[in-house]
């Protein structure tokens, strides 16, 4: 009898501390991240935003917060300006000094395909409103591999001057407007204020440096299904359509949109009293609503503004042709421990205190846990809401029929032909023979 | 040893006090080669492979990466770009000579010594803050050349100076020029002041008048000085990036339409913003035996080897 019950003793013990040894080796250890976004912004200990004075909280209070749950990881982050971040990512990765890659969705060839960790996490998968998928594989060219998923979303929209719709008696357009109506409405209010007698401009898209250009450039082509690239299973036998009368009419649509744009817009400025008194733009296209309506607070001017979703999309692939720019996370391609990067994502997406610190920071979480507990007088909830709930699944709008951003410098090339069009020096016709032309070389140079 | 340090002590204290130099010269030569050699052979091994990202994959292309830029059409515009302003730029040759005769002609004064800093003064200002500046003077809509030619005209200029693709190399040209006015105008004015006077002298005994003695002496005995400035002005154009870059939007694309990328940006470009390590790694040995060649061309034409050997 004593044998037995020291042998049932022996055995309750040995099972106690394997699975207590077991627990703690599977939550334990150093994880390491590094990259820009959100962590660079608010800093260790948080920053105050000068116009709106939030206070940001420092991410010292979210590690804080996983190791309240998880004592035994230690959590080392580097967050670095978006200065050279590709090159530094990369440097970090070769170097195997980094296992969790803040914004390394973009960075392919240096992180893992997720793919399958979100397919084996039903739980995660059901709370996010995006993932971030990306082309990887050159000679799968049309297939499809999740390699960052985001923790907070910065949709595209628009925000009106109403005071300037009024002076012109104009209508406040709804979400159901189109990017025609956008131009009409810009067209319509670029002119002399018949209250005030200054001078007015339809719209301002996206920052005032043409670097960011390309934003309306594609989501006007995905408002219009117009597809400038046939994809095909070998990245180098894609085919341009820049050319067709489709692609041109792109073209000679921004052509039209920066005629409507404040003097001085290709060079950074105007617009720089958006917001406040004696604003003359009467339509801002940005990305992340949350800090522009902080700021018309503070400028006591947010009743003045309507935040909308940017114009409808037309061929029913998407509510709005508005995508959402994020901050994401990725796992290192040499990741030292996968398991606690995964742990860390999908617990800043999973967890309730993670939500609210994303809020508290002032921008729009990307699972549905923190969305539900965005502010419900927020005039821009319903643009968040209506652009995040009808986004295409597995759709990456930098590298889809729409717009490629992949190959090579072909940003810059399309950005740098947008330049020469608005400048004049260039037809519609001719910038997009030399962006089809700038693409074609790369790709018979490259292939 | 001994014997031998006997047989030849001379030959031993003199390889003793060679020891003790190199020493002193070790560290710098450790830096030079850690630091400048071994990444220029590896940046020259990196040109031979497909590197989208350093240390994880690469492939092995041979000479791909040369043939691909060499007939890449962005990389013939801006060898085009870099050349045109690299002539534009030498007209700072003959406007800082022009302003180092007037300021000679004032005489080894006080007047001239405060002449000579005041010019000298945009070559100390930071590469950047002169951009922003001039960002300011050449804005299309209210910028202060256009708000000063409109006032000279009577009505509104609104030139795109940085926006126009046909004249940003101009307004580039007008920014290198202001800020190396200073220095070409000291390197002429010592070159000038280093003219023996006893030629002028003896020239105006023989009846030389003005232009005849700028003719005939002070430009042949400025062609060294000419050769010098035109040969570092040359070289220097083959790394201008810093302003150019600001000008293009804090972009190595040299918007607008690509007019002010120049080799070195479009090397930047492979390697930060589109990152291909082996394109950019070709781009700059490529630019190396460019600039090779052209210092040879150019010291061979100034007889620096003609020198040496005499």
């Amino acid at each position: 009898m004593k044998k037995w019950l020291s042998l049932i003793l022996v055995g309750v013990l040995a099972l106690t501390f394997t699975s207590v040894a077991f627990a703690e080796e599977e939550y334990e250890g150093t994880l390491r991240m590094m990259g820009p976004g959100l962590f660079a912004d608010v800093g260790e200990d948080g920053v105050t935003d000068l116009v709106s004075g939030l206070e940001k909280p420092g991410y010292s209070e979210l590690i804080a917060l996983f190791n309240a749950e998880y004592p035994n990881v230690k959590v080392e982050i580097e967050a670095i300006p978006w200065d050279s971040w590709q090159a530094k990512v990369q440097a970090a990765v070769a170097g195997e000094q980094v296992d969790l890659v803040l914004h390394g969705a973009t960075t392919t060839e240096v992180v893992m395909d997720l793919t399958e960790y979100l397919a084996g996490d039903p739980e995660l998968a059901a709370v996010l409103t995006a993932t971030d998928p990306r082309r990887t594989d050159e000679s799968n060219y049309d297939k499809l591999a999740i390699t960052g998923i985001p923790y907070t979303v910065g949709i595209y929209y628009a925000v009106l001057d109403t005071k300037i719709f009024e002076h012109y008696g104009v209508e406040v357009p709804t979400a159901e407007w189109t990017w025609d109506d956008l131009l009409a409405i810009a067209q319509q209010l670029t002119g002399t204020d018949p209250v005030t007698g200054t001078q007015t401009y339809g719209v301002k898209p996206f920052v005032s440096n043409d670097s960011s250009i390309w934003k309306s450039y594609m989501s006007y082509c995905f408002a219009k299904g117009i597809e400038n690239f046939t994809m095909a299973p070998n990245k180098f036998d894609v085919t341009f359509n820049f050319t067709t009368e489709a692609g041109i009419s792109a073209f000679q649509f921004m052509k039209d949109l920066i005629d409507c744009t404040p003097a001085g817009y290709l060079e950074g400025a105007g617009g720089e009293l958006f917001g406040q008194e004696g604003n003359d733009v009467a339509i801002c296209l940005a990305e992340g609503p949350e800090g522009m309506y902080r700021n018309l607070v503070a400028y006591g001017t947010a009743d003045e503004y309507v935040f909308l979703p940017l114009p409808v999309q037309e061929t029913g692939v998407a509510a709005t042709s508005g995508v959402p720019g994020d901050n994401n996370m990725a796992i290192a391609v040499n990741a030292a421990r996968p398991d606690l990067a995964w742990l860390f994502i999908r617990w800043i997406n999973t967890s309730e205190e993670a939500q609210d610190w994303i809020l508290r920071c002032g921008v729009t979480p990307c699972s549905t846990i923190g969305q539900a507990k965005m502010d419900e007088s927020a005039p821009y909830r319903e643009a968040v809401l209506k652009t995040m709930e009808g986004y295409p699944d597995n759709f990456y709008y930098a590298g889809g029929p729409y717009w490629d951003n992949s190959y090579g410098n072909s940003n810059s090339v399309l950005c740098s032909n947008l330049a020469s069009l608005f400048s004049g020096s260039i037809t519609a016709e001719e910038c997009a023979q030399n962006v089809q032309a700038g693409l074609e070389e790369w790709q018979s140079l490259n292939g | 040893m001994d014997s031998r340090k006997k047989k030849h002590p001379i030959l031993w204290w003199k390889l003793k006090q060679e020891i003790q130099w190199y020493t002193f010269i070790l560290p710098a030569v450790i830096c030079l080669i850690v630091l400048t050699y071994i990444p220029t052979i590896q940046s020259f091994q990196y040109s031979f492979y497909k590197i989208a990202s350093i240390g994880l994959n690469k492939t092995f292309v041979g000479l791909k990466n040369y043939s691909s830029i060499l007939r890449h059409s962005q990389f013939h515009q801006a060898v085009g770009n870099t050349a045109i302003l690299a002539l534009l730029g030498l007209m700072v040759i003959p406007l800082g000579f022009i302003l180092a005769s007037l300021v000679n002609e004032l005489g080894r004064t006080r007047t001239q010594s405060f002449f000579r800093v005041m010019f000298y003064l945009p070559n100390i200002l930071t590469g950047v803050s002169v951009v922003m500046l001039f960002q300011f003077v050449l804005r299309q809509s209210g910028g202060l050349l256009n708000s000063f030619l409109g006032a000279l005209v009577g009505h509104e200029v609104t030139i795109g100076w940085l926006v126009d693709e046909r004249l940003t190399k101009i307004s580039a040209t007008i920014i290198s020029i202001w800020g190396g006015l200073g220095y070409c105008m000291l390197i002429n004015l010592a070159g000038l002041q280093s003219i023996p006077t006893e030629i002028y002298e003896a020239a105006s005994i023989d009846g030389c008048n003005g232009i005849s003695r700028w003719r005939y002496i002070t430009i042949p005995n400025m062609t060294k000085t000419f050769s010098f400035l035109m040969i570092t002005n040359i070289i220097g154009s083959f790394s201008r990036f810093t302003d150019l870059y600001m000008l293009g939007g804090n972009s190595a694309s040299g918007k607008p339409g690509g007019s002010l990328q120049t080799i070195m940006m479009y090397i930047y470009q492979y390697s930060f913003e589109s990152p291909n390590y082996g394109i950019s790694t070709a781009g700059c040995m490529v630019l190396f035996a460019m600039v090779f060649l052209i210092t040879m061309i150019e010291l061979q034409m100034t007889g620096f080897f003609k020198k040496n050997e005499a």
